[in-house]
């Protein structure tokens, strides 16, 4: 019988080894599990009505490369210098820091960024496709939908009415929240970019809408909702339209309005305009429809403001008349319960002007009839889409009253349904990856770091003046501060812990970024554990 | 002029000593963690190599268990690799010890004797040491600065000519941080004597193997067998390494150095810096007609039974100092030399001492006394206590 084991120990190698290459069985060949590097989305991102990339952004900041923070920030907002003034941040609510300590001042280091790039950007598209768009409305959605546009190299011409755009921007949100200066620098950016305008020119009476169609490839309807929708009650027309004020103050009049005066209306424009009253010296009161807590978050921001500033307000309650006696404004108002007007609630107030603020509506009489159904405008939420062919709808116009960041959404996303279209393509609405939750945050690696406040003017400083801005914002000592702290949820920024802590060298490290070596990655997981931010994912080899 | 003319003569201390045989033999990679009374060993490597006096990779690691899996691991690939430590420190690399025997990895480590803790004590003893006895290391004592930076050298020739690791080891502060004149050699007489190193089995990157392979029953005996015929082949190396040695830089060492043996009757064994003071002793006991003399062991590892049956034979008593001890039994140079005794002829009664653990001075005085106890005692003893209050 021949012996299995035919050999002596003078012929063993010296050292205990593999008698084959490990190149064919590499250790990797244990692996059960392997790490994937993936980025994610944070939660402030997925939260983010128009998706700004923003641990992406930070960690530029972070980074000290502000053109590249402010690349990636335009990437899904063309406009932060104007939301980094009137967002609401919605982004700063689910943010993951704000689970530790705080959550990171988002906004700030938006408008930072916006800011420090404002008079930079502006440059034209590298080719030009031949397509044209008519863009009608030049308000925030039109520019969006503008700048995307014209950056993917199509001919844009936009239609106002107005002598100069911006919409509600410019007639009517008053300068210390966001100064003229701001928003003609985003218009001049838009210039720059080679986007044409046709101002004072109304479509429905100066241009029609056929032709419109006629003359371009495609055209967005981005006419806003500034029709008037006042409430009707008797006396309706005895008071004073807070639009007009708004407008007259933003053009440099200062009416004289003193004592107690009213704000009727449902939304944050009454808030402003009570606030505008406050500033011209009256004692404002507002009277609205719903409770004080059902105040919607995207309004909240102004109301805290408000009260502040010693406006008054009257919650749950309507109008039910008006009337003018001895040079005073008798209002009769009710409570209201959400439906109706609760029984033996009337009672009269007096005051000494009352104004209108009421949120406005769209007037789509210039449109044909196709488009419409009922007044209303029909169109698919994300691309614009309506049922007339190379004809889609963006902003307030299709959506009503909006706050600015779902308005430059709506204006971007018609914008790559009009660039798919123009192209011959499907439009695919953008898809998320996961969202990373506070669980897989590591925070071992973060010290707890107070949110660093902003600069702001008191109340008292606010309302002796109509220009100045009220919130000033960070210097670039404050914004590298606070952008420090930011977990870069999701996103890797390269920090290295990964290539550090894996116990075989299977990391390597190419182009300044992590890579998983695969042939000789055992799967042990450290990595994935010692991500900070969640980035590296444990998957299945196969199932069992 | 013969390169040995070009010898420089410099103050020293040990581990500073131990830093230029390093320097000199050209070593690639060095990995340790500080230690006290290691810590400058590794400090002045690290400025060596910062400098560029030395051309090697310094890998910095946060224990010593990282530091000897580091330099096996570099050995293994191909470069000359040293690490250093003591007491705890060794203890915390005594896994990857045996590692470094079963892959046969020819690093050398300085251990800087010094006693283990609790108590905690950073003097020297040499109970950490010989506690690896069973790792598979090659083990040799020193007793002087020039013989650690001399054996530093050695070591190297001898490891990488078995394939066996070798711990080269120094009493703490006696030689540590004592400084005595030390001869530095020319850079190219060492070349001379040691040649650049190659492993057999050295990583190939172009077919790489993996080292520390799976051995089933049917192998891992052969492999053990293997290790131990590298033992018995390193101690006929060490002979012919120790001869071309005092050819070519004109120092002696042998696995055992006999002092005032010609005519003893009565023989101190012992290890390592307390040599010198038992040296010290002797001469005043031979002035006194006594006929005593020092067998100081110079390599535990492998054990030179035949040297030590040679020198020990025929005497009348023998006496082992160890500054060490095994719980339970007894001095650990005692139990070795009584076992390599067992079956020799003319085999003399052999007494265990244990003194100076933790640092304990051991004084001319107390080697006397040892002498005189031992020729009073009728009957051997495993283990008689020096100069314990009891
Ligand atoms: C007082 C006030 C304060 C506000 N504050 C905030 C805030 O703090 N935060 C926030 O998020 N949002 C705020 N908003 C809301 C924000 O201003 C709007 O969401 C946004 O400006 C709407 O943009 P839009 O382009 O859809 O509409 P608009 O800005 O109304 O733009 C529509 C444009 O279309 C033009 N147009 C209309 N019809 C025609 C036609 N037939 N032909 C040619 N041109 C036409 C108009 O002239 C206008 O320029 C505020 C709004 C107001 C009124
Ligand atoms: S646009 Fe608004 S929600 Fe989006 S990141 Fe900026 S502040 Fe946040
Ligand atoms: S920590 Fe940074 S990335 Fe994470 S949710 Fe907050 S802002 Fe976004």
């Amino acid at each position: 019988m021949a012996k299995k084991y035919d050999f002596k120990a003078s012929e063993l190698p010296i050292s205990p080894m593999t008698l084959t290459t490990t190149l064919e069985n590499p250790t990797g060949g244990w692996r059960s599990f392997k790490p994937v590097i993936k980025n994610k989305t944070a939660p402030c991102t997925a939260t983010c009505p128009t998706k700004v990339l923003i641990p992406h952004f930070i960690d530029s900041l972070v980074k000290g490369d502000l053109d590249m923070a402010a690349n990636l920030l335009h990437r899904n907002n063309p406009f932060p210098s104007i939301t980094g003034r009137l967002c609401h941040a919605p982004c700063e609510l689910p943010c993951n820091r704000g689970k530790y300590d705080e959550p990171i001042s988002i906004k700030q280091l938006e408008r930072f960024v916006g800011d420090y790039y404002l008079d930079k950007k502006g440059k034209p598209p590298r080719r030009e496709t031949g397509k044209r768009v008519a863009i009608v409305g030049g308000g925030l959605a039109g520019m969006a939908a503008a700048y995307y546009l014209r950056s993917k190299g199509h001919e844009v011409v936009i239609y106002d009415r107005n002598p100069n755009l911006g919409g509600y921007l410019r007639y009517y949100v008053p300068e210390y929240r966001l100064p003229l200066a701001v928003l003609d620098a985003e218009v001049g950016a838009l210039e720059r970019m080679g986007v044409k305008f046709v101002l004072n020119t109304e479509v429905g009476k100066d241009i029609g809408f056929e032709e419109l169609k006629e003359k371009y490839d495609a055209v967005i309807l981005a006419h806003g909702s500034s029709a008037p929708a006042n409430p009707d009650f008797p006396g309706v027309e005895l008071l004073k339209s807070g639009w007009d004020l708004m407008k007259e103050v933003r053009e440099g009049a200062r009416p004289k309005v003193s004592g107690k005066v009213a704000v009727l209306g449902n939304g944050y424009t009454a808030f402003e305009v009570a606030r505008v009253l406050r500033r011209l010296g009256a004692d404002p009161f507002v009277i609205y429809p719903t409770a004080k807590i059902r105040i919607p978050f995207s309004d909240r921001e102004i109301f805290t403001l408000a009260e502040e500033e010693g406006v008054k307000f009257f919650f749950a309650k309507v109008p039910l008349k008006a009337e003018r006696r001895n040079g005073k404004v008798i209002l009769t108002v009710a409570e209201w319960d959400g439906k109706d007007i609760v029984p033996a609630t009337e009672r009269e107030m007096e005051f000494e002007e009352v104004f209108l603020a009421y949120e406005g509506t769209a007037d789509h009489g210039f449109l044909p009839d196709t488009i419409r159904t009922d007044g209303t405008l029909k169109a698919d939420r994300r691309s614009g889409e309506t049922p007339l062919e190379g004809v889609f709808v963006a902003g307030e116009s299709v959506s009503g009253p909006s706050p600015v960041v779902n308005v430059i959404y709506s204006g971007r996303s018609v914008a790559a349904a009009v660039d798919a279209y123009l192209r011959g393509r499907t439009y695919t609405p953008e898809s998320m990856p996961e969202v990373v939750g506070y669980e897989r945050i590591v925070t071992d690696y973060f010290p707890k770091a107070p949110r660093v406040p902003e600069m702001r003017l008191s109340p008292t400083e606010r309302i002796h003046s109509l220009t100045r801005e009220e919130v000033l914002g960070y210097t670039q000592e404050l914004a590298m501060k606070e952008a420090e702290r930011c977990f870069n949820c999701g996103f890797c920024n390269a920090c290295g812990n990964c290539y550090v802590f894996c116990p075989d060298y299977t990391i390597k490290w190419v182009h300044g970024r992590p890579k998983v070596d695969y042939e000789y990655c055992k799967g042990c997981g450290v990595c994935s554990e010692e991500c900070p931010r969640g980035v590296i994912d444990m998957v299945k080899e196969r199932e069992f | 002029m013969k390169l040995i003319e070009k010898s420089q003569y410099t103050v020293l201390k040990g581990n500073y000593a131990v830093a230029h045989g390093v320097r000199l033999a050209r070593v690639e990679v060095i990995s340790a963690y500080p230690i006290t009374p290691q810590t400058t060993i590794a400090e002045k490597l690290a400025d060596m190599t910062a400098t560029g006096e030395l051309k090697a990779r310094f890998i910095t690691v946060e224990s010593e268990h990282s530091a000897i899996s580091a330099v096996i691991a570099s050995s293994l690939a191909g470069a000359r690799s040293f690490t250093a430590t003591a007491s705890q420190g060794l203890a915390l690399m005594h896994e990857m010890l045996h590692w470094a025997t079963g892959a046969r990895a020819p690093v050398v480590m300085v251990n800087v004797n010094r006693a283990l803790a609790p108590s905690w004590n950073i003097w020297t003893e040499q109970t950490d040491s010989l506690a690896q006895r069973d790792t598979g290391w090659i083990q040799i004592y020193n007793e002087s600065n020039q013989e650690v930076l001399d054996t530093t050298i050695l070591a190297f020739k001898i490891a990488e000519r078995v394939y066996l690791p070798t711990m080269v080891v120094l009493d703490a502060f006696i030689l540590s941080h004592t400084s005595e004149p030390v001869e530095i050699y020319p850079q190219e007489l060492v070349d001379e004597f040691l040649p650049p190193y190659e492993h057999p089995n050295a990583i190939n990157f172009d077919d790489p193997r993996a080292i520390g392979a799976f051995a089933r029953p049917e192998y891992y005996m052969e492999f053990r067998y293997n290790i131990q015929k590298a033992h018995e082949e390193a101690l006929r190396v060490f002979k012919e390494e120790t001869e071309l040695f005092a050819d070519m830089f004109g120092r002696k060492y042998d696995t055992v150095e006999e002092f005032m043996l010609d005519d003893a009757d009565y023989v101190l064994v012992l290890a390592g810096s307390t040599a010198t003071t038992a040296k010290y002793a002797v001469a005043q006991l031979r002035e006194r007609g006594e006929k005593v003399g020092i067998m100081r062991i110079k390599l535990f590892r492998p054990f030179p039974v035949e040297d030590v049956r040679r020198v020990l034979s025929g005497r009348k008593k023998v006496a082992v100092i160890d500054r060490n001890v095994s719980f339970g039994h007894s001095g650990i140079f005692y139990m070795e030399t009584r076992a390599a005794m067992y079956g020799a002829k003319d085999r003399p009664p052999i007494f265990g001492y244990v003194a100076g653990l933790g640092g304990r001075d051991v004084r001319p005085q107390d080697i006397i006394d040892i002498y005189e106890d031992m020729k009073r005692r009728e009957e051997p003893e495993n283990i008689i206590w020096k100069g314990v209050r009891v």
